[in-house]
């Protein structure tokens, strides 16, 4: 691709440990993962898995303990809070379980965002917004606030946050969390698609196995360890792991 | 209106948290209206006496007085003066207190007295004696002529060609009204000015061939400065001769301590105010965690972040600061209106500066932009992790216990280092504070008050716990609930009771300190008071003098058993300022004393020309009995041998010069006695005693007749009035902090939302609900009140012990009715501050609240 590689995101030998003394968690213990340019992956694992702590630390938002995260080539470790803020804004684009918009901004404002936090004209990316604002069926609804639209409206107008500025790698935690299951597969169809189109790197963290369905392989995580590994799952494949994996812990 | 760039986020924030701004901004708005009015009255001040001084004596170029610039010379000086190479023309003159006695009566049924300044001036050079201009008719020329400025004319209905009353030392006396003078700002701070010929003048006054002052206009092509050094060298040792400018600016300098304490008062205002920005912002901050978070997450920088804040808080400040400007016009009115009333002086038009302007806005962005610092770098720290988690961060973080034993050590140092260095200041000072001496008080009241503020925190929780059982019998199960409720943001229930604390105890101590010289006074008046009556003029800011016929003329009234008067000048030498006194040898027969060195006889021995010195003068100069003291005479400077030193003489201070009347007359041709004691024979009718004494004083209704009962009601009813006035100063501040207050309890209701549903869930009322949240802002309230009290006690305290400085001991009196009326304002604030979140966490949907995440 555009960094000569073929791997968007990878990680060697991660751990991250909270706490001191007698209250230490290790949330992830020497997790090495590639994920391919182009991949739909989903993280999976019961809570306290360290799905979410791995997600984190590969979003650039947290520092792992010990291990290295490589993004699109760029080994993090040592890399300064300003230099990861502009590595996040430069390459990344997140979609949250609460949506995170900004009450006081309206659909196309909160889209706009992440160009704003660039310092970049809102009228540059007039053509991108209506693209946008297409893909995800909200021209109609773009003056309006996010108290104004549904859930799945909200989560729709995160997604095109998201995409606004063309990232390498999309990052999702819950996306689908507090929706209602055939919107959250609107949503997902909706992030397989522009992904697709756009030829970005999907990492989302989730504990629905419908949800994980939608990915390209999903990665189960239990205890901080990465124990299973799922290429094109269906739901049922899905749980049938998790059960496996609950009844083996 | 689109969204264009990302700073444009912060003012949507204001926008849309409307009534939090509004709270914030309230603290900023009066904070900085209170500094816009404190600045305006004293500019106003300022203005009206340098305008009024300069033009009532500084026309001229130059002005001869008698060095110290008090008492009177020969007029033989005029001639001398004249004679001398560029001088163009000399006007001599003779300012001396007066007052008009007006036809209508008061409700005494004396007659009303319009205190004034009268001139004494040559018709030929009359229009150089004085700067202000005739509007109407001329200037006296001979006999029985009063010119007088068109404000008093005006209020009394006075035209030319009029009999005028003027009350003299030798008694009232008709003059004929022959020209108007225009007066800028239409009065003379409310006292009248006139003028008269100055022949009439010192037979009236009892001032044969004297006068104060000359005013002497260069001829042109002389240097000013030149022929003023050139006079101020050859008239000798006992007049001075000086530049007006230097005159004016001598004045409006006079001004700058008045000044500075006002604007400390006004001060604790804004500072009040700081805290309330502070808080709103670091719980805007808390609650908007997750968005911060993703803000990070979208690539913002923490210092993009902290920016936005900043932002918010500098719009913030501005809005605030405009309000506060406008608000502080109307705040300067009646600053004026208290001050005039206060102190018995009017001034009709505000003066407004663009400094003030400038200044207030300046400082009240900047003290905004200051509280939001620290909240600002918080925000800017707020991990990208929090975007993702569940809940927002409600409860904040616990600072850790290193950290507040730390910040509670700290805040006692600040108090140990402050309470002892105000303790000290205030031991040794003196009357004449230096600006700096002054500005270092003034910051170890504010280390104090830091200190105290610091340490709240860990007094939070005991007194909480001290408040529960109360409440729970008061409110019952709501009551503990809500005194448990108070200590959960340790930090910010401290922050709003701090607010609390700096208004309530400068109230406290203002009231230690002025209730404790009352009643000084009182104890004095009722027990160490010799006399039975006193002669006072009938206006407080009256200083009119009466000549030695009166207390003639009251001691052969039967049943007087004595009667003392006193004379008084003051002598500005170099910097120091001496009060002189002339007294008799029955002074202290009516007057207490205590002797350092010496008795009551030593007064009798004051007739061959020596002195008494007070305890803090003497102690000052380095003065015993044996030695001399050195004072500046109009003919020079003269030696008095010192006799005896006094302490604790409520007349003179520490610092007064006491000289027998015979001495002051004839080395400072001060003649007139200003205050008179009498005292009654043992067994006398009072009624017919008091009768035949104000028969008397109908030849001088400038003066009235008190008994000490009278008196002391006078003096409290001058002392309370004056008080009003610092008092509405400081209330700003306590209103301020009461708005910190709502604002607290709005965000503890905010906060709860889901815990308020949950309650109501279970069964609790709506009642119950809003009583929690009354109870929770008396707890606040009260421990800011309670602390407040302690320390404005002690404050008190110290200022009590320092106001024994000046020479007259004060005892200190307890304010115990302020104290309590503190504690039952803490109570009120507490109810008041809860009724509006009280009402909101009341009208909680239940489903809504549980909802909420």
């Amino acid at each position: 691709m555009e960094n000569g590689s073929a791997i968007a995101v990878e990680t060697v030998g991660l751990s991250k440990v909270y706490g001191e003394g007698s209250t230490t968690v290790h949330a992830l213990r020497d997790v090495s993962l590639e994920f391919p340019d182009g991949e739909f992956a989903a993280i999976m694992g019961p809570s306290g898995s360290g799905k979410s702590t791995l997600l984190h630390l590969l979003g650039a938002l947290d520092k792992p303990s010990s291990g290295r995260v490589i993004v699109g080539g760029t080994d993090l470790s040592g890399l300064s809070d300003r230099k990861l803020t502009l590595l996040r804004r430069e390459r990344m684009g997140f979609v949250f379980q609460f949506f995170n918009l900004i009450p006081t901004l309206s659909a196309e404002e909160n889209i706009l965002l992440p160009a704003l936090i660039a310092g970049e004209k809102a009228g540059k990316y007039a053509g991108r917004l209506d693209e946008l604002l297409d893909l995800v069926g909200l021209r109609a609804r773009r003056t309006h606030r996010p108290d104004e639209l549904s859930g799945g409206e909200q989560q729709r107008v995160a997604i095109a946050r998201a995409l606004v500025r063309n990232p390498d790698i999309i990052f999702a935690d819950e996306p689908t969390g507090n929706l209602d299951s055939s919107t959250g597969a609107g949503v997902l169809d909706l992030l397989k698609e522009s992904a697709g189109r756009y030829d970005q790197t999907i990492l989302m963290v989730t504990h629905d196995p419908r949800a994980a369905a939608f990915a390209d392989r999903v990665v189960f995580l239990s205890d901080g360890r990465v124990v299973d590994e799922a290429r094109d799952p269906d739901p049922e494949g899905i749980l049938e792991r998790i059960k496996n994996l609950e009844s083996a812990g | 209106m689109r969204l264009r760039r990302f700073s444009g986020i912060s003012l949507r924030n204001l926008r849309a948290r409307a009534q939090r701004t509004l709270l914030t901004a309230v603290g900023i708005v009066l904070g900085v209206a209170i500094v816009f009015g404190v600045i305006t009255l004293s500019d106003t001040m300022a203005s009206t006496f340098t305008d009024l001084y300069s033009r009532a004596f500084g026309a001229a170029d130059i002005t001869v007085t008698a060095a110290g610039d008090s008492g009177t010379f020969d007029d033989r000086v005029v001639e001398e003066v004249r004679g001398y190479e560029g001088v163009e023309s000399a006007a001599p003159r003779l300012s001396l207190p007066a007052s008009l006695i007006l036809e209508t009566k008061g409700d005494n049924g004396l007659p009303e007295v319009q205190t004034m300044r009268l001139f004494g001036v040559e018709p030929e050079s009359a229009a150089l004696a004085t700067g202000f201009e005739l509007t109407e008719g001329r200037f006296p020329e001979s006999g029985k002529e009063l010119t007088l400025d068109g404000g008093s004319a005006e209020s009394i209905g006075l035209e030319v060609g009029d009999k005028v009353t003027l009350g003299t030392p030798r008694g009232p006396e008709k003059l004929e009204l022959v020209g108007i003078l225009r007066v800028p700002g239409g009065s003379f701070g409310g006292f009248g000015f006139g003028m008269a010929p100055l022949s009439y003048a010192r037979g009236a006054f009892d001032e044969p061939g004297r006068i104060s002052g000359i005013a002497v206009e260069a001829a042109e092509g002389t240097p000013v400065t030149d022929l003023q050094e050139r006079l101020d060298q050859g008239l000798g040792e006992g007049l001075q001769a000086q530049r007006s400018e230097t005159r004016t600016q001598e004045i409006s300098s006079q001004l700058q301590g008045f000044r500075i304490s006002l604007l400390f008062f006004a001060g604790t205002a804004l500072f009040v105010g700081a805290f309330l920005v502070f808080n709103a912002l670091s719980m805007t901050i808390l609650e908007r965690t997750r968005e911060l978070g993703m803000l990070r997450a979208l690539g913002s920088t923490r210092a993009m972040i902290a920016r936005s804040v900043m932002t918010e808080a500098i719009i913030l400040g501005l809005i605030g600061s405009l309000l506060g400007v406008l608000f502080g016009y109307g705040m300067a009115k009646g600053l004026v209106y208290l001050f005039g009333r206060a102190f018995l002086f009017q001034i009709t038009a505000l003066v407004i500066s663009p400094f003030a302007l400038v200044s207030a806005i300046v400082v009240g962005v900047a003290v905004t932009a200051m509280a939001a610092l620290y909240p600002a770098l918080r925000a800017g720290r707020v991990s990208p992790v929090e975007a993702m988690r569940a809940r927002a961060g409600g409860t904040g973080k616990r600072s850790s216990r290193i950290w507040s034993v730390l910040t509670t050590l700290f805040g006692l140092l600040l108090l140990g280092v402050g309470a002892p260095w105000i303790y000290y200041l205030a031991k040794n000072l003196s009357a004449d504070l230096d600006g700096l001496v002054y500005a270092s008080g003034i910051a170890a009241v504010i280390g104090a008050f830091l200190g105290v503020s610091l340490v709240i925190p860990v007094l939070v929780r005991p007194l909480a716990a001290f408040f529960s059982p109360l409440l729970r019998l008061l409110f019952g199960v709501e009551g503990r609930m809500a005194a448990a409720n108070a200590t959960r943001n340790t930090g910010r229930t401290a922050l709003t009771a701090s607010a609390l604390m700096v208004g309530i105890s400068l109230v406290v101590a203002f009231a230690a300190l002025g209730g404790s010289v009352l009643g000084s006074i009182r104890t004095y008046l009722e027990g160490s008071l010799g006399s039975d009556y006193v002669v006072q003029p009938a206006s407080q800011n009256s200083d009119v003098t009466f000549s030695k016929a009166l207390p003639e003329r009251i001691s052969r009234v039967p049943g007087v058993e004595s009667t003392t008067s006193l004379a008084s000048t003051f002598l500005r030498d170099g910097e120091e300022v001496n009060l002189v006194f002339g007294v008799d040898e029955r002074y202290p027969d009516i007057f207490r004393i205590d002797y350092v060195v010496g008795g009551p006889e030593t007064f009798a021995k004051l007739e061959d020309g020596g002195a008494l010195l007070g305890k803090q003068l003497a102690e000052a100069r380095k003065l015993g009995v044996g030695d001399e003291v050195r004072l500046p005479t109009p003919e020079g400077p003269k030696r008095y041998p010192v006799r005896g030193i006094l302490e604790n003489d409520v007349v003179g201070g520490g610092a007064g010069i006491y000289l027998s009347r015979e001495t002051l007359a004839r080395d400072f041709n001060e003649r007139k006695g200003e205050f008179l004691a009498i005292k009654a024979e043992p067994g006398t009718d009072r009624d017919s005693l008091t009768r035949e004494i104000r028969t008397i004083l109908r030849d001088y209704p400038q003066f009235s007749l008190y008994s000490n009962a009278e008196w002391k009601a006078q003096i409290e009813g001058d002392f309370n009035r004056q008080y009003v006035f610092f008092y509405a100063i400081m209330g700003v501040s306590v209103a301020v902090s009461a708005f910190g207050v709502v604002n607290t309890l709005s965000m503890s209701v905010f906060e709860r939302t889901r815990e308020i549903g949950i309650l109501r869930a279970v069964g609790t009322t709506r009642l119950q609900v809003g009583r929690l949240v009354i109870d929770e802002g008396i707890v606040i309230s009260l421990i800011g009140c309670l602390v407040g009290v302690a320390v404005g006690s002690l404050l008190g305290y110290l200022f009590v012990l320092g106001s024994g400085a000046g020479g007259f001991e004060v005892d200190f009196f307890y304010p115990k009715v302020p104290a309590i009326a503190a504690l039952l304002a803490g109570l009120f604030i507490g109810v008041f501050a809860g009724l509006l979140p009280a009402r909101s966490a009341a009208r909680k949907g239940i489903v809504e609240a549980v909802q909420y995440e």
